[in-house]
């Protein structure tokens, strides 16, 4: 079933002022599709993952709606998102090397999934095992007793998506799966991914900054700035014929594909310009860009949020 | 092929850390590294984390002192410089930091930590050092009203540029760049790394750049070393480098930053 | 309400310190004029609070003890922190053989009870202020510069610090500039906790007829004043500890209130 989040809006009350994180976002995750969510920090990718996930702190206010198929997810109790979350949409945190427990072997860390669902002790250890095959450990044995500082970053960051898996969730949310990490283990990385969405049948929203990691491996791209979706479209044709100016921008900036700055920065979430919220750095500002907020509207496949497309 | 000066170079570097405690092992962080960077140019350092680049960037920059080897500025070896001796070298030697969260003092203000350069250093304007840092930072990007603000409530972005135009307050030489970038959004390392090549044209700085990131290393330097355990395995010039990698860990490293990109 | 409490006890405190420094001008009588005939007098328009064993006016006693109280109290800890602050800023920041051999003493030094050790300094030295002040400085010194050198060596490591050495700052001015502002706000905290456990030092020293000696006014001798009494007269020993408690509690409170609201001041903008 699809993801759709209806006019989302939320709000963190802080001691500078409010700041409104996810601003009014029309979105729908459809089934079966590994959808990126793009945006440096600041753009709000991270805080609607955990929105949907239910997660954010208790300064936040939300509006809107989000539905998992018929369901609506906002309104629902604390307990009931509980039975939602890890059995329906599974996280995989930012930080493999934060997110494990330390000080416990990686084994009994995705046992507990199962022995929550309910399952015996020798039943939990077996499935351990097979999932641990499954999730391409040829000696899981090992793995199972090992410390997390024992393993690389690379098998940390599959060990979480194992313990996402366990539960046979129908959706998984990665929040930053490539952050700080070197090629070659962002490559296990994206290698991992690709083989839980096709041994477990899961549909993706994969949280992200890195460009690259995203036009390999999302079907769907949304490009998020200042809490605002700027455009939505294939990852082919996001890359291959970006339409936003940001994206544009972003893209460019890309090493390999020139590295032409942008001018100007992020606008604070306190400072909000009016009408577009990217027209302080557009090169191809209007006077409708300053005084007029455009809206989402569709071109070809996909849609985007710019006065040039109207 | 005409014969380019080198404004450092290194030579037989090495850096062995002893162990802590009595019995553990040593480890040889840096082994016996030797490159030159000629005046004016970049020199791309590229490993994975661990490998020992930054160790090379402190030595150089003598946060840390070298087990072994040389490191010649213009000719004068700077590790064999007395503690003393070595402080007009502090001006015309940089560095620029990782991490923005903590390379500014967070109990200051932005002006405040601009101004330390003036502190230190006996340089010109040092009496109306205020309106020289108001002029200065324009050129950086940065707009006068940031001065007042405490340096916890500005963006990484800005507190690498605010570093940088600190640090060309005392008109350096030579800058080791240690992973400039890498905690910073795409768009905002375009800028960064644009600002820093518009002051290589004008101010004829070199820079060591220490990364990860081989698309960025690449298209950054003029020649580029490639590290493994604390040993430089290959160097060349980049396209060089590029075009024909010798090394087999070389190859591997290209296929899978080509891998991320197809 | 934390902030209310926060106040209350900072008033308390000020009060405290106030009343010790103007003693003179403040305390209705001599805190050591004796007389016999009215000795364990209740409350009266005289005597606000009523006398003590030897007719002394409770009242004066308990201002003039606050000025001995509290000035041994702070003037201990400073001395106390210099030596700490000292020693921990060089095991810290210097590191190496100073480091080792440093955190050798201090792990002896940490070792001892501190109440037996004040006691021994103070048998050693033999009672009075001075050996009272020095039994102080020794015993807790340790601690101190436990807590500095943990400071500094997490501080050592950030970028600010290997900028500052970069662009030529010396040594002290690293330290005068960057480390010292960024460890005094930990610091302030276990200053404040250690001036209120001071204070009860004294008072327990005095009580033995370690530290201050009879006749002077000081809690402690008047809690050890008031052990053959209390029992006819509560209000003897009720007085001084109502004292002392009010005055270990403000701090307390104090320090509190400082480690929940200085921490977290400025990084409110980086949730996201």
């Amino acid at each position: 079933m699809d993801i759709r989040v209806e006019d989302l809006y939320v709000r963190f009350a802080t001691l500078s002022g409010d700041i409104e994180a996810v601003n009014h976002v029309d979105l729908t995750f459809s089934q079966d599709q590994i959808t990126g969510l793009i945006g440096e920090s600041g753009s709000g990718k991270s805080v609607l993952g955990l929105t949907i996930m239910g997660l954010l702190q208790s300064n936040a206010t939300v509006e809107g709606r989000i539905f998992l198929g018929e369901r609506e997810l906002i309104s629902l109790s604390e307990k009931d998102l509980c039975a939602i979350r890890g059995r329906e949409i599974a996280l995989v945190a930012q930080n493999p090397a934060t997110s494990l427990n330390p000080s416990q072997k990686v084994g009994r860390q995705i046992e507990e999934v199962f022995r929550l669902a309910g399952e015996g002790k020798v039943d939990s250890t077996r499935r351990t095992h097979e999932l641990l095959e499954r999730m391409g450990f040829s000696d899981s044995e090992r793995v199972m007793h090992s410390y997390p500082f024992e393993l690389s970053g690379g098998m940390c960051q599959r060990i979480l998506t194992a313990i996402a898996v366990a539960a046979h969730p129908r959706w998984i949310i990665a929040d930053e799966p490539t952050k700080g990490l070197d090629a070659v283990v962002r490559n296990q990385v994206y290698d991992t991914f690709c083989m839980v969405k096709e041994q477990y049948n899961v549909s993706l929203i994969v949280i992200t900054h890195d460009l690259l990691l995203a036009r390999k491996f999302c079907d769907q791209i949304v490009v998020l700035y200042s809490g605002r979706v700027l455009e939505i479209n294939t990852a082919q044709a996001i890359f291959n014929n970006p339409r936003h100016p940001y994206t544009q921008g972003l893209i460019a900036s890309l090493p390999h594909l020139g590295m032409r700055p942008m001018p100007g920065f992020s606008a604070a979430f306190t400072d909000q310009p009016s009408g577009c919220v990217f027209h302080p750095r557009c090169p191809y500002i209007d006077e409708d860009c300053r005084k007029i907020e455009p809206k989402l509207i569709p071109v070809e496949e996909g849609s985007v949020r710019c006065h040039r497309y109207s | 092929m005409c014969v380019v000066i080198a404004i450092l170079e290194v030579k037989n570097l090495s850096k062995t850390f002893r162990a802590s405690r009595l019995g553990g092992k040593a480890h040889r962080a840096v082994e016996n590294v030797s490159f030159a960077i000629p005046a004016g140019q970049t020199y791309g350092l590229m490993g994975e984390s661990g490998c020992g680049k930054s160790t090379i960037g402190r030595m150089i920059v003598r946060l840390i002192p070298a087990t072994k080897g040389q490191v010649f500025f213009r000719g004068a070896d700077l590790l064999a410089i007395k503690q003393r001796a070595f402080r007009p070298y502090r001006r015309r030697i940089q560095m620029l930091f990782q991490h923005p969260s903590t390379s500014l003092n967070p109990r200051m203000t932005v002006l405040d930590s601009l101004r330390e350069p003036f502190l230190l250093h006996d340089l010109p304007g040092r009496d109306c050092m205020d309106d020289r840092i108001r002029e200065h930072i324009e050129s950086f990007g940065l707009q006068s009203e940031l001065l007042e603000r405490r340096t916890s409530q500005v963006s990484g972005g800005q507190i690498q540029r605010i570093v940088l135009a600190r640090i060309m307050l005392l008109e350096p030489e030579f800058i080791v760049l240690d992973e400039p970038t890498s905690m910073l959004d795409v768009s905002v390392q375009a800028q960064m790394m644009f600002l820093l090549q518009e002051l290589q044209e004008r101010s004829g700085v070199s820079y060591l750049l220490i990364s990860h990131d081989l698309d960025l290393i690449r298209r950054c330097s003029h020649r580029i070393g490639i590290m493994k355990e604390g040993r430089l395995v290959e160097q060349n010039e980049t396209e060089a480098l590029f075009g024909a990698p010798k090394q087999a860990y070389t190859q591997e490293l290209i296929y899978n930053f080509e891998c991320m990109k197809n | 309400m934390k902030k209310f409490l926060f106040y209350c006890a900072l008033t308390i405190l000020i009060a405290f310190i106030f009343i010790g420094i103007f003693a003179d001008l403040i305390a209705p009588m001599d805190p050591d004029a004796i007389n016999m005939a009215n000795s364990l007098a209740s409350p009266s328009a005289e005597h606000l609070l009523g006398t003590d064993h030897l007719g002394r006016d409770l009242l004066s006693r308990l201002i003039y003890g606050s000025r001995s109280s509290v000035f041994i109290a702070f003037f201990a800890t400073g001395c106390t922190l210099l030596l700490g602050l000292t020693i921990g800023l060089v095991s810290g920041y210097f590191g190496g053989w100073a480091d080792q051999l440093i955190q050798g003493v201090v792990n002896i030094f940490q070792g001892i009870p501190s109440t037996a050790f004040v006691v021994a300094v103070l048998g050693l030295l033999g009672p009075g202020i001075k050996s009272l002040l020095i039994a102080i400085v020794v015993s807790s010194w340790a601690r101190f510069s436990r807590v500095v050198r943990n400071q500094v060596l997490g501080i050592r490591e950030m970028h600010y610090i290997e900028g500052a050495r970069a662009m030529g700052g010396s040594n002290l001015y690293i330290i005068r500039r960057h480390v010292l502002p960024n460890i005094l706000l930990p610091l302030l905290v276990l200053i404040a906790t250690r001036i209120g456990s001071t204070v009860l030092t004294v008072a327990a020293m005095s009580f033995l007829g370690l530290g201050l000696r009879a006749p002077a006014s000081d809690w402690g001798i008047m809690i050890n004043d008031a052990k053959l009494y209390f029992v006819n007269d509560f209000r003897v020993l009720l007085a001084p500890a109502t004292c002392l408690t009010l005055f270990c509690l403000s701090i307390n409170l104090i320090a509190d209130y400082l480690r929940d609201h200085l921490d977290n001041d400025a990084d409110t903008a980086r949730i996201l």
